[in-house]
């Protein structure tokens, strides 16, 4: 089964292309890295994969569904770069984790004490249940990252989609978070779609490379990415060191490293 | 005058029932409205509801009625411009709200200028409210609180993370559009008890105070009604007492509610800092 499948996907705003052309496939147990620099269309093909923005071309599948008829929303865990929030909602960091569970909710969708247990459990998992009480609003980046990340995966969702999902986070945090967030991967099967600009960071757990620059520059495994000429071509011969060591260890040995394209910008 | 023999006038008994309901349900609605960053709608749908008014006056139909259906249609309106991203909603609602005051005044002009009923209908006269707008009040606050009830969470999400709500399965659509229904239900409404000048008042400030204090988003609700209700129930009682205007005095008294809250909030920072 396919997780994912998108065809000949375009969109454009206000004249401009902003994605062309894409196909996609994401099986299950995928651990994809899409890469992009800014104004890539990243964003905007994520929001279009789960309906939050229409493409004026193309049919989007999830789990073998028409996306317009999709409505297992629980196998999907959806995080953003950074929510925006309304700055003085009076809810609790359990009221927002314990909201996760409303797209298991029929009817009234009320929450019961089965509810509050299983928020406590994924709170407790995510070290963010010592600050369970205190607003939202109030809480740091850090910790409003980690609250969010819990609503995300308090349903065990199949498919993870996150948009740069770490840039809140100071270092050690974000190690562990790509942990976590690898361990669902390996235990569970959990199939990943992640945003990043850390190619090092997560060079090391990903299995599967999308580069995107408005249309799929790189899509595959990856060994192919590091044999690949569309890569060399993109990236240029300067980063061909990088790729050179994900090729023979399976990681980068360079903290912190960013892939730059022929134009200077940050993928 | 004591209280006890305020409250056995009938006009009295109907202002207050009718007066505490739109209370409620201004207030409730305010709640999401102002957590959305929406709460101008209210202005802005009162300066509609003017329009209906005067075409009310000018037919010789209950004006209540008459704008009903101009201000839900106004308020489709402003969701639909505002979620296109076209014009942003603010300048949406100051359009709308030009617009409806505009064309009130030329239905009013057609019909031979202004006359005490629509003066009524903008300052509100609440010690009027007829038994039949009583009995409209009742079946609209049931309305409100059975939908409240019903998308209670749905509203949250969509309030709090409108992205998060939609991959949450959550038809957001038809949430915002029964908040602006509502809204707009609720505003006509209002209108006879606060006026069109200040029905906006009616569903910023309350939740406002409410959020100064309240920590859980029930408590904002309760907090909310309750302040709500007790300047509506003192406006009502000392427009009595000093002979002067209803609608005026539960404006001020939801100010003094919302500047102790506001000094409380200060307090309890100043004590944690």
């Amino acid at each position: 089964m396919n997780i994912l499948e998108v065809k000949n996907l375009s969109f454009s705003y206000s004249g401009q292309t902003v994605l062309k052309s894409i196909n996609l496939k994401i099986g299950a147990g995928d651990y994809i890295a899409l890469l992009g620099p800014n104004g890539s269309g990243k964003t905007t093909l994520i929001k279009i994969l789960l309906g939050l923005l229409s493409a004026q071309k193309g049919k989007i599948n999830l789990f073998d569904t028409p996306l317009s008829k999709f409505n297992i929303w629980q196998n999907i865990g959806y995080l953003e770069q950074r929510a925006s929030t309304p700055r003085n909602m009076p809810l609790t960091a359990f009221d927002v984790v314990r909201l996760g569970l409303i797209s298991t909710k029929k009817g009234l969708k009320i929450f019961d004490k089965a509810d509050n247990k299983k928020t406590e459990t994924i709170m407790k998992k995510l070290r963010c249940f010592n600050y369970k009480d205190k607003l939202f609003a109030e809480l740091s980046g850090g910790q409003q990252q980690r609250v969010l990340l819990a609503r995300t995966l308090i349903n065990e969702p199949k498919f993870l989609i996150l948009d740069e999902p770490s840039t809140a986070l100071d270092s050690s945090s974000r190690e562990e978070f790509f942990e976590i967030i690898s361990a669902l991967n390996k235990e569970n099967g959990t199939t990943i779609l992640l945003v990043t600009h850390d190619i090092s960071q997560v060079g090391k757990y990903v299995n599967k490379f999308l580069v995107l620059d408005k249309q799929i520059i790189f899509y595959g495994s990856k060994a192919e990415f590091c044999d690949s000429k569309e890569v060399t071509d993109y990236f240029g011969p300067y980063t061909q060191h990088l790729i050179d060591h994900l090729h023979t260890e399976g990681t980068c040995p360079l903290p912190h490293v960013h892939l730059h394209n022929h134009e200077g910008e940050i993928v | 005058m004591s209280f006890a023999e305020f409250l056995s006038y009938g006009f009295v008994q109907r202002a207050l029932i009718s007066g505490v309901l739109v209370a409620l349900i201004t207030a409730m609605l305010g709640v999401f409205l102002v957590l959305k960053r929406l709460s101008l709608i209210g202005d802005g749908l009162s300066h509609v509801a003017l329009s209906g008014v005067a075409v009310g006056l000018l037919l010789n139909v209950t004006p209540i009625f008459c704008a009903l259906p101009i201000v839900m249609a106004s308020s489709l309106g402003i969701y639909k411009i505002s979620k296109n991203k076209k014009i942003y909603t603010d300048s949406a609602l100051g359009i709308v709200s030009s617009v409806g005051i505009a064309l009130g005044l030329i239905v009013a002009a057609l019909a031979g200028g202004f006359n005490t009923d629509l003066m009524g209908f903008l300052f509100g006269n609440i010690l009027t409210v007829s038994t039949a707008e009583t009995i409209l009040s009742v079946v609209i606050f049931l309305i409100v609180i059975a939908c409240l009830y019903v998308f209670y969470n749905s509203l949250i999400a969509t309030v709090f993370d409108e992205n998060f709500a939609k991959t949450a399965g959550i038809d957001v659509e038809k949430v915002n559009i029964l908040l602006v229904l509502l809204s707009a239900v609720v505003v006509v409404l209002a209108v006879k008890t606060v006026g069109i000048m200040l029905v906006s008042a009616l569903i910023i400030i309350p939740p406002t105070s409410a959020l100064q204090i309240a920590k859980k988003f029930r408590s904002v609700l309760i907090y909310a009604c309750a302040f709500s209700v007790c300047a509506t129930v003192g406006g009502v009682y000392l427009s009595f007492i000093f002979n002067l205007p209803p609608s005026a005095l539960i404006i001020v008294l939801n100010l003094i509610i919302l500047s102790v809250c506001a000094l409380i909030k200060y307090g309890k920072t100043r004590r944690i800092n």
